[in-house]
């Protein structure tokens, strides 16, 4: 196999790993500019792979699949934001409350459908869809267009969200509620509802990146399939500097390390498995820690806002 | 009043999910989100052969979900159906559980006097070993066919071996490109032992083959093992094998997506991608765990180790679900080689 098809192989293989922690990584800065911290990403992106595939396996389309998961998801940043907003619960306390409830309650809903039979979705899973053309350049052109409809979506979230964040009213009236919300409330922004709307949303995005995970990647649900993808959107919010096309570019970073890892077997690298599964949390870490600079987040993060 | 409102609301989201962790535990079987579609018959209680098999209990600690389809799926399925082929109470489980806790649950089910306690996996033979002697009435039983599992009068190791040479030798006889592969989990003593008779079987089939063996790192990221896989399909790899409990789905939808074969591993894994898996290597479990507890229900249990090779049956093909008709040269060459088993041409 030639150097131009391993490297097409690997930017394919990362662009298709990193949509699932892109799409939570994304809803995770919309609710962090908002003054937000959720660890709870990995729970919700968990019940979302189950009710994704639940969803998927009655209505017969993938889409509305997905929906439904966006539904669930929404429905847990309610609640998130109930408790965090309105209730002012400690939002680290919530989200480790989520993580667990996540795991256990995907498990017991899915066993609770369909029991201990293996449920694939395959028949009605996303397929590749090619942009004529494009697809034709050498190297980039099959990774970059041949891939899954929701690869597209995640990515062109990123500009959408980077123009709603800074460039519009929302936005701004958004991002001074993560950083004073005691200012921005004397300004008349209705900081709890901005809080709730932040959480909701962005709570629907992680919901799509699990949606994808089992509806795109695997067809199927299995328990604690999300493998710790939610923590780390987490860290991408972080090393991405609390902006869209910085959170892309982190989680593109970890997705190609990941890449690079699954590659090195079958070239017969003589590196011991234990050190390759390290490489792109090291790769990560390296890059970070040599070119990202200072990193300021929201200044109201995590503090829960009391009104008047 | 709020305060105490999260408190109550966060106290409800903690026990929900506890129940799901949890599975069936020791003291509650009962309790168990779901024991297996039919409970035990209760109109023959006394099994055969004039043992009296009632108020037998069997309990078992699993390392992953009860439903990987996979490892973990044998053994529930195998000791389910042991319990309701004899009568028993429901089959008490534990699943997921992390190295830290074997010793706890261990001793749970021992203390409320479970006779058979099967700890599935070479990883719990420490904690089996640790707690064992505390509790002489119980009888433990370690899946693994390997060394060490015969310190305590009251401990058994049970396993297939060589069961890595079928599938070994199902792959290469399946193969059109002359390259095979066989991707393990992790580097665990169960495993290894599987990969490392991988190429021996292939051999035996083909000697010129081309045969690779790898570990993927994970047991429960499936996409990550797809990927991996998807490396060696790229390259011409034709039949791809795993064993890597939930993270063997993966593999196995890689070979459906470019199209080439796989082989199923522990259980019969044909629905989970019907157009890639030509047939499973199964793991003869009920078969080995029935024995086993036969013997300790007629007190002939033996703190030894109980391997079965293939000549044993401990290792056996699924049934190949059509694809026999679309293979006949690989189908040919295992019977060959069950006949030369049955012969003792071939001592595995």
């Amino acid at each position: 196999m030639d150097v131009i098809n391993i490297l097409g192989g690997l930017l394919s293989s990362d662009l298709r790993m990193a949509t699932p922690i892109l799409l939570g990584a994304l809803g995770l800065l919309i609710m962090n500019r908002a003054g937000l911290i959720n660890i709870g990403c990995e729970g919700i992106m968990l019940v979302a792979t189950f009710v994704a595939v639940a969803g998927t396996y009655y209505t017969h389309n993938v889409w509305l699949g997905m929906v439904c998961a966006m539904l669930v998801g929404g429905l847990m940043g309610l609640l998130f934001a109930f408790l965090t907003v309105s209730l002012r619960a400690n939002q680290v306390v919530v989200g480790v409350a989520f993580n667990t409830m996540g795991a256990g309650m995907s498990t017991v809903l899915y066993r609770m459908l369909f029991g201990m039979d293996f449920v694939s979705v395959k028949d009605y899973a996303f397929t590749h869809v090619s942009i004529p053309v494009l697809k034709d350049i050498p190297l980039i052109g099959d990774a970059l267009f041949h891939q899954m409809p929701v690869v597209y979506l995640a990515f062109l979230l990123v500009p959408v969200v980077s123009y709603f964040l800074f460039r519009t009213p929302a936005g701004l009236n958004l991002r001074s509620v993560g950083e004073n919300p005691k200012a921005a409330d004397t300004l008349g922004i209705d900081v709890y509802k901005m809080r709730y709307a932040a959480t909701i949303v962005g709570c629907m995005l992680m919901a799509m990146g699990g949606a994808f995970l089992s509806t795109g990647l695997l067809n199927s649900f299995q328990e604690d399939m999300t493998a710790n993808r939610g923590f780390i959107a987490l860290a991408a919010v972080i090393f991405g500097r609390y902006k869209p096309t910085g959170v892309m570019l982190a989680t593109m970073l970890f997705a190609f390390g990941l890449a690079v890892a699954n590659l090195l077997p079958s070239i017969n690298s003589p590196i011991p498995y234990n050190f390759v599964t390290m490489i792109p949390y090291i790769l990560t870490i390296v890059v970070l820690a040599g070119f990202a600079g200072k990193t300021v987040a929201p200044a109201a993060a995590g503090k829960p806002y009391k009104k008047g | 009043m709020r305060k105490k409102f999260i408190t109550l609301l966060l106290a409800l989201a903690m026990s929900v999910s506890l129940f799901g962790c949890g599975g069936g535990q020791g003291s509650q079987p009962s309790a168990a989100p779901s024991t297996g579609a039919d409970n035990p018959s209760t109109d023959n209680p006394g099994g055969g052969e004039g043992v009296d098999y009632s108020g037998m209990k069997i309990a078992v600690l699993l390392a992953g979900p009860a439903n990987d389809n996979g490892w973990n799926a044998t053994a529930y399925n195998a000791l389910t159906n042991i319990c309701n082929k004899y009568g028993l109470e429901p089959l008490a489980y534990s699943e997921s559980v992390a190295a830290s806790d074997m010793e706890e649950f261990l001793r749970g089910y021992a203390q409320d006097g479970y006779d058979m306690i099967v700890g599935h996996g070479s990883q719990f033979v420490d904690a089996i070993h640790a707690v064992a002697p505390q509790f002489p009435d119980s009888k433990f039983v370690v899946s693994f066919a390997g060394e060490g599992t015969e310190q305590s009068p009251n401990v058994a190791g049970v396993g297939p071996v060589n069961s890595g040479f079928l599938a070994g030798a199902v792959a290469a006889s399946a193969s059109k490109s002359g390259k095979i592969v066989m991707l393990g989990g992790e580097d665990t003593p169960s495993i290894a032992e599987l990969v490392d008779m991988f190429e021996p079987g292939a051999k035996y089939i083909n000697p010129d083959i081309t045969v690779e063996t790898a570990y993927i790192g994970t047991l429960t990221d499936a996409d990550r093992a797809k990927e991996v896989a998807l490396g060696y399909t790229n390259q011409g790899f034709d039949v791809l094998c795993a064993s890597a409990n939930n993270a063997g789905l993966g593999v196995l939808q890689a070979a459906d997506e470019a199209g080439v074969y796989a082989i199923g591993y522990n259980a019969d894994q044909y629905d989970q991608a019907p157009d890639a898996v030509i047939v499973s290597v199964v793991r003869n479990f009920e078969g080995m765990f029935d024995n086993i507890f036969q013997e300790i229900a007629a007190g002939t249990f033996e703190p030894k180790i109980y391997s079965y090779g293939l000549k044993d049956n401990g290792t056996i093909l699924s049934d190949w679900h059509g694809w026999d008709e679309k293979l006949p040269e690989a189908k040919s060459a295992m019977d060959q080689l069950f006949a030369d088993l049955e012969s003792g041409k071939l001592d595995k």
